[in-house]
């Protein structure tokens, strides 16, 4: 039925409502559309590729799992980054985690270990100059942001790595606004500081 | 703000730190997504199925039922139309009933008062209810059992929410 429409144009509250009635498609447009940031946002958090793939996936069933008892007065887009991010915090809670740098994972002792392991990242036309900046750069914020408190973590990146406003924020990490701006601005200051020998 | 920055190095080095951070979380690469996560989660996923909304509608009669819907549609009628051209038979026929029903209502309490007090457990029970503690007590007893089983029957009656993790709440 609603499987042949093309869900592209739609609203995130209309895929959800073709959802609801049974669209395979409808489905699958959902996770066409937050996969990416909410793969991302996880990785960001727990710094590990299968974990971040575990905890995606986790977050995916129980979203559409659960997309019968979803309230459309509620941003879709906020109730996916909240149960995400419960996800990653859940488990930051239980465990700490190993390190995982961008080149691959420290346990890994083989090359072809190293790549698979390795962070991919998407293609980009640089010069080799760039590229090695960027790494630099990629790398010193990664580690910077992993040496942040999970919730200023999760602020950080909601706010300048997915772009979400304020107000959003509050909603999906469940706390004041003033908070969320405290810690926000908290998080900055300890990447500022972190950041230092790259001004140098 | 402005005229600050611009006579304070310090404050100007924090600000230009602080647009370099920002930038640079900006500038964090995509990352690519294995590319069967949707399967995987596809296949853990129940599809919804869409709950039937009831139309209303008349139910298509057979012939019996019409036959009894003829019937009382028929008496109902009839019975209306008699009772319009017989209207003081009517309201005799109500008095006397009413009458005749009260007459027999009362006298029915009062036979049943009478053989209550005529039991022989009747004396002891009426002297135990004398003292005014126990009447309240027996009420008050009585009241609350009657308002705790009212709200077992609440509680029991009414349908369970079903548990959403994470979901707005």
């Amino acid at each position: 039925m609603s499987d042949r429409i093309d869900l592209k144009p739609k609203t995130d509250q209309e895929v959800v409502a073709l959802a609801k009635q049974g669209s395979e498609a409808a489905y699958r447009e959902l996770i066409r559309r937050y996969e990416r940031p909410v793969f991302s946002l996880i990785f960001r958090m727990v710094r590990n590729r299968e974990l971040a793939e575990d905890l995606s996936q986790e977050t995916f069933v129980k979203v559409l799992n659960a997309v019968e008892s979803y309230r459309p007065e509620f941003k879709f887009s906020s109730w996916v980054f909240k149960i995400a991010n419960n996800a990653a915090i859940d488990h930051l809670r239980r465990r700490e985690l190993d390190t995982l740098s961008l080149d691959g994972s420290p346990h890994a002792e083989t090359p072809e270990m190293i790549e698979a392991t390795a962070l991919q990242v998407r293609e980009y036309a640089e010069t080799q100059l760039e590229e090695v900046e960027n790494r630099e750069l990629g790398r010193s914020i990664g580690a910077a942001i992993e040496k942040l408190r999970p919730e200023y973590r999760a602020c950080i990146l909601l706010r300048h790595v997915e772009g979400r406003p304020y107000e959003e924020i509050a909603e999906i990490l469940s706390l004041p606004l003033g908070t969320v701006k405290t810690y926000i601005h908290r998080a900055r200051n300890e990447l500022r500081i972190a950041l230092e020998h790259l001004r140098q | 703000m402005r005229l600050h920055l611009e006579t304070c190095d310090q404050c100007r080095q924090l600000v230009t730190a602080d647009a370099i951070v920002i930038e640079a979380l900006s500038a964090l690469p995509l990352l690519t997504v294995p590319r069967d996560l949707t399967d995987r989660v596809m296949a853990r996923v129940t599809i919804a199925r869409p709950s039937r909304v009831p139309v209303l509608s008349f139910p298509r009669l057979r012939r019996p039922q019409f036959a009894w819907a003829a019937a009382v549609a028929f008496l109902a009628i009839g019975t209306a139309a008699w009772s319009a051209f017989n209207r003081p038979v009517l309201d005799a026929w109500i008095q006397s009933a009413g009458s005749e029903a009260g007459r027999m209502g009362w006298l029915g309490i009062k036979t049943l008062a009478a053989n209550l007090s005529e039991q022989p457990w009747f004396t002891s029970l009426r002297d135990w209810f004398a003292a005014p503690v126990r009447t309240i007590g027996v009420v008050g007893g009585g009241l609350a059992l009657y308002l705790t089983a009212l709200v077992a029957f609440k509680k029991l009656i009414t349908p369970r929410n079903p548990v959403v993790s994470d979901a707005n709440a």
